[in-house]
């Protein structure tokens, strides 16, 4: 067991540092001098070199690297080329936004997916079953920014129940701030519920089958009993694997969200930054992004250990 | 009254005019104390005759005809009625002990269930009785036992383990699907005779199903021999042993190392298989395969008497009668 978590928390290491090499390669060999951006076609040669020194260019790579690196752990991300702050501050603020929102969007998800996937299996192959099989092919299809922009006509323009996007700040209170973020979440959840609804109820029709759900009848379960107790969390295990995997879509998802719902989150910072071309925190919003994504799966993992003891005792 | 009687009952996969019977027209009864045995090759319906009594055949089965326990028709039951029944009054021991038990949970969890199930027994109580049951079972270390998981034990100890949950809320009926076909030669002979030693104990009713006629001989008083859904032969089991009537009997029992039955002769085997339940037409199953098959087994033979107790269905008993035995 604690051999397991060790090795994990080992991976979730090699593979953070893998993501910071492959981010800064790929940057480095991107053509663009973060310098000339800056200044403009029209910048002296002088004022560039200045620029580049106060930048630390003129340093080779692997120096730059190791700074990165250092300064990582340090908790130092350097200073943003446009905004003229911390990274860190500039991540900081818009993390507020988009952990909500996407804690949010994926509770939704979760939700709503164990709701329609047990009612789907437990009425196989009866009308309800084809009737959740429906929805959740139609929910497979919308594209959530579509979604979105639906969900703002109705909700927003036509009933007036929500505001049709802004942030006022969690500093306006809970409620007004979770209200600002629930038709974003909405339109991120649907399509992600809809998947795992399906891989729920696939999963509790495999483990169904099985032939400890028999015994637990023998037992004098009921159907529902059964299916509580003793399928669902056997069934739990792949349907973990599937919600790992949707974060990060989820994460992906929080870009073009954010950008119709005009949310001031990490989706548009790194949509901004991009545009103005601001490596520095291109770089380490990315790096960001996917260690939110490596911890979720290393979650995911742990979450393995906790629910089956088969791979507690394996190791 | 018999504990459980069955009568006339049909076991049908599907509906209307494509149905097929897979179980046809079988009675048996079992009594408090007894050990009855179903015996018969793979596919015969035996288990699913198992798994009708507890009203759990899969779906797209359906069982009709009578099957009276306690005075009460099983097949007219509602669901919340078979609930009560099963694994209270009614206990079920399976074939494949790996994969009988859940396996995130512990042991101890997996027989308390139907303890706080149908008993009312608080989670300590019936925690208490839990640990006195592995006793029973002669668990080594019982109470470490409790706090287990499936596959840290052996297949024998895992048996067990379904034994002690069946046994759980102190059934008077026990049902036993091949309990011992998974396991290892010596640790069958130990778990059936800790089945024995339960039954003589608690007097439940034991029918045990299994197509391992060493096993048939040891434990049980009565056996019905079924073939392709039809029981062929049935009677006490000494009797049936040294004296089998239906050619498919005798055939079995050629099939078997007579040394464990206390003869010497050569091992046979049974031409052909079993007919799918599609492919079985009118009259005897059993003619494909029998060496004494003729025109008139185009006909299905009733089950006719022959001797105390006993019944077998076969145009040719006569003639069975009169040859040598093998």
């Amino acid at each position: 067991m604690k051999l397991s978590l060790l090795h994990r928390l080992l991976s979730w290491a090699v593979t953070l540092l893998a993501v910071t090499a492959i981010v800064f390669l790929v940057l480095e060999i991107l053509p663009g001098d973060p310098a000339l951006v800056l200044l403009g076609p029209d910048a002296q040669p002088d004022t560039l070199a200045a620029l580049r020194l106060q930048l630390g260019l003129d340093q080779p790579a692997y120096i730059r690297y190791g700074a990165w690196l250092a300064g990582m752990l340090h908790g130092d991300l350097g200073t943003s080329y446009t905004y003229g702050i911390p990274v860190t501050e500039l991540i900081g603020s818009r993390l507020k936004v988009t952990i909500p929102l996407a804690l949010l969007a994926m509770s939704l998800a979760i939700g709503l997916a164990l709701v329609l996937g047990i009612y789907a299996a437990s009425r196989h192959n009866r009308p309800g079953d084809y009737g959740v099989m429906a929805v959740t092919q139609i929910g497979v299809a919308i594209p959530s920014f579509w979604l979105g922009m639906l969900l703002i006509l109705f909700f927003s323009l036509t009933l007036r129940w929500f505001s049709a996007g802004g942030f006022p700040g969690w500093e306006a209170g809970f409620w007004p701030a979770m209200r600002a973020l629930l038709l974003p979440a909405l339109a991120l959840a649907v399509a992600q519920a809809a998947v795992l609804a399906r891989v729920v109820r696939a999963a509790l029709l495999d483990v169904l089958g099985e032939d400890f759900v028999r015994t637990a009848r023998a037992k004098g379960l009921t159907r529902a009993q059964a299916l509580r107790r003793h399928a669902l969390r056997n069934a739990l295990i792949p349907v973990a694997t599937v919600i790992g995997l949707q974060f990060a879509h989820l994460l992906a998802g929080t870009i073009v969200i954010e950008n119709v719902f005009s949310l001031p989150g990490l989706g548009r910072l790194i949509f901004q930054s991009i545009n103005q071309r601001d490596l520095m925190v291109i770089k380490n919003v990315v790096v960001f992004l996917a260690a939110i994504v490596i911890t979720v799966n290393f979650v995911v993992d742990l979450f393995y250990l906790a629910i089956d003891p088969r791979l507690r005792h394996a190791s | 009254m018999p504990l459980l009687d069955v009568q006339n009952l049909f076991i049908r996969i599907g509906r209307g005019e494509s149905a097929i019977d897979v179980v046809r027209d079988i009675s048996f009864s079992v009594g408090s104390g007894e050990i009855v045995g179903i015996l018969g090759e793979s596919g015969c319906g035996k288990s699913l005759t198992a798994f009708s009594v507890l009203g759990l055949l899969p779906q797209g089965l359906s069982a009709a005809g009578q099957i009276k326990f306690d005075g009460r028709d099983l097949l007219s039951l509602g669901e919340q009625d078979l609930c009560a029944l099963r694994g209270n009054r009614i206990g079920m021991i399976f074939q494949e002990p790996a994969t009988a038990l859940n396996p995130v949970q512990t042991v101890g969890d997996q027989i308390a269930e139907p303890l706080r199930l149908h008993t009312g027994m608080g989670k300590r109580e019936a925690r208490a009785e839990t640990l006195h049951l592995l006793e029973r079972i002669h668990l080594p270390n019982p109470r470490a036992a409790l706090d287990v998981y499936p596959h840290q034990m052996s297949g024998g100890q895992r048996q067990r383990v379904v034994i002690a949950m069946a046994l759980a809320c102190r059934p008077s009926l026990l049902i036993a699907d091949e309990p011992t076909t998974a396991l290892d030669t010596t640790v069958q002979r130990q778990i059936l005779d800790l089945l024995l030693d339960l039954v003589d104990e608690t007097k439940s009713g034991l029918l045990l199903i299994t197509h391992d006629i060493g096993v048939m001989a040891e434990m049980t008083e009565r056996v019905l021999v079924m073939y392709g859904g039809v029981i062929v032969e049935s009677g006490p089991t000494e009797k049936i042993i040294t004296d089998p009537a239906h050619p498919y009997t005798r055939a079995l029992l050629r099939a078997v190392p007579q040394r464990a039955l206390g003869y010497d002769t050569w091992l046979e085997s049974i031409p052909g298989t079993v007919p799918a339940p599609s492919e079985r037409l009118r009259g005897c199953l059993f003619r494909s395969r029998c060496s004494l098959a003729g025109p008139e087994c185009e006909v299905q033979p009733d089950l006719i008497p022959r001797g105390p107790d006993r019944v077998a269905a076969c145009w040719r008993l006569p003639q069975v009668d009169g040859s040598v035995p093998a």
